[in-house]
């Protein structure tokens, strides 16, 4: 276990979390321009604290009714048959499942925030029980974004594979609608309990881009979260654009220290809203 | 991942039949089999029969059609018998394609309700 992280694998307080953009983008080499290379981006941020670190959970039925649309994996459309129940056979219609709460941002999702929440990320593990319900994340919402062979082949939930029985982590950003996706290939009406570990933190992008650099290379402890997409919707870098000005920082070899800097610096100075540095 | 089921159901008021398993935890209602996830294991870490005398019989199928029976255990006389696998559940089943299943059924003298069977079971995509 990395030691950025608690018993509950939340990073700690002064602690680094690096959000992993694993969708490879073109473009040109910093150190040879007339070459395009593919890289990745990450967003950085620095946990400066945690809100609540004495009750950072939160256990729900879930979020279901009788009225809820479902697939079934024999065909058809099962119902549930009470509040909180996952029907035998089925699995959760194309826009997923969000989780309701009074008093929250947006009232549909308890996850999702807007851009005046630049200073805060939540970091979520969600455990459901029983263990052997399919779980998975759908960024941005109704947006299956499992795949096979590049993005050849569709999978997730509803297919064969491509998806995780009872467990998923995931880092909701502001300003970017998240769904979730349940499935359950037993021929019993499940009643699940979905217990979620969170962190509330309260974040800012390093302002320096040697720290940028040692943790985007491993050389800084950080705990690293990677984004459950194939495909780069442009509802993520939009959202990540109006939050924090910028989708992230290019992920270098660690052998290309100065062309590293000189982006990131450039990334801090000209694309990072000024209030999201730290 | 890993999930124990607690499995209980009594006799239905016939000489024979399926029993209608239920975990209180998880399941909205009873059902007489049991769907594996595919990729899981299902083991046994224990059984307890309960009641009037019976016989009940635990049965796979790796087709979801045809149901073969694994093993049998007898309550000889008015009482309770139980087993349990101490730290070595016995892995019964193993699915390969998402279509194997489990049962129990019991077989009494009597067609009355009064006996019952408890499993725990797990299911897991572990070794």
């Amino acid at each position: 276990m990395s030691s950025v992280i608690d018993k509950n694998g939340l990073v700690k307080d002064g602690g680094y979390l690096a959000v992993f953009n694993p969708v490879v983008q073109t473009g040109r080499d910093p150190i040879n321009p007339s070459v395009s290379i593919r890289y990745n981006k990450a967003m950085v941020f620095k946990v400066l604290a945690r809100q609540n670190t004495l009750g950072e959970k939160y256990v729900r039925e879930l979020p279901t009714k009788t009225t809820t649309s479902f697939r079934g994996y024999d065909g058809g459309e099962p119902t549930a048959s009470a509040d909180g129940c996952l029907p035998a056979r089925a699995y959760t219609a194309s826009d997923g499942l969000r989780f309701e709460l009074a008093g929250t941002e947006d009232l549909y999702d308890m996850w999702k925030t807007n851009k005046d929440y630049y200073d805060r990320l939540f970091h979520v593990h969600l455990k459901v029980s029983p263990g052997f319900v399919r779980v998975g994340v759908d960024m941005p919402t109704g947006a299956n974004q499992a795949r096979f062979q590049r993005t050849r082949k569709i999978i997730g939930i509803g297919t064969d594979f491509g998806w995780r029985y009872g467990y998923t982590e995931f880092v909701p950003f502001p300003e970017i609608d998240c769904s979730y996706q349940f499935g359950n290939t037993t021929n019993v009406e499940l009643r699940p309990k979905c217990e979620f570990t969170y962190a509330e933190y309260v974040v800012g992008i390093p302002s320096d881009p040697d720290l940028i650099f040692k943790v985007l290379t491993g050389k800084e402890p950080a705990h690293k979260v990677t984004m459950p997409i194939s495909i780069y919707d442009s509802a993520i870098s939009n959202g990540l654009i109006r939050t924090y000005g910028t989708d992230g920082f290019r992920v270098f070899p660690s052998t290309q220290y100065a062309a590293a800097i000189d982006e990131y610096q450039a990334v801090i100075t000209r694309e990072c809203i000024p209030k999201v540095l730290v | 991942m890993k999930e124990i089921l607690r499995l209980s159901a009594p006799t239905g008021g016939e000489t024979s039949g399926d029993f209608v398993l239920s975990d209180p935890n998880y399941f909205y209602a009873g059902s007489e089999e049991f769907r594996l996830p595919v990729g899981c294991k299902a083991k046994l870490w224990s059984y307890t029969l309960s009641g009037s005398p019976f016989t009940a019989t635990l049965s796979i199928s790796l087709d979801g059609v045809t149901y073969t029976e694994i093993s049998r255990w007898d309550l000889q006389s008015e009482g309770i018998i139980s087993e349990t696998y101490e730290g070595r559940p016995e892995v019964f089943l193993d699915s390969r394609t998402g279509d194997e299943r489990f049962k129990v059924s019991f077989e009494q003298e009597e067609a009355t309700a009064g006996s019952r069977i408890a499993l725990i079971v797990e299911i897991s995509d572990e070794d």
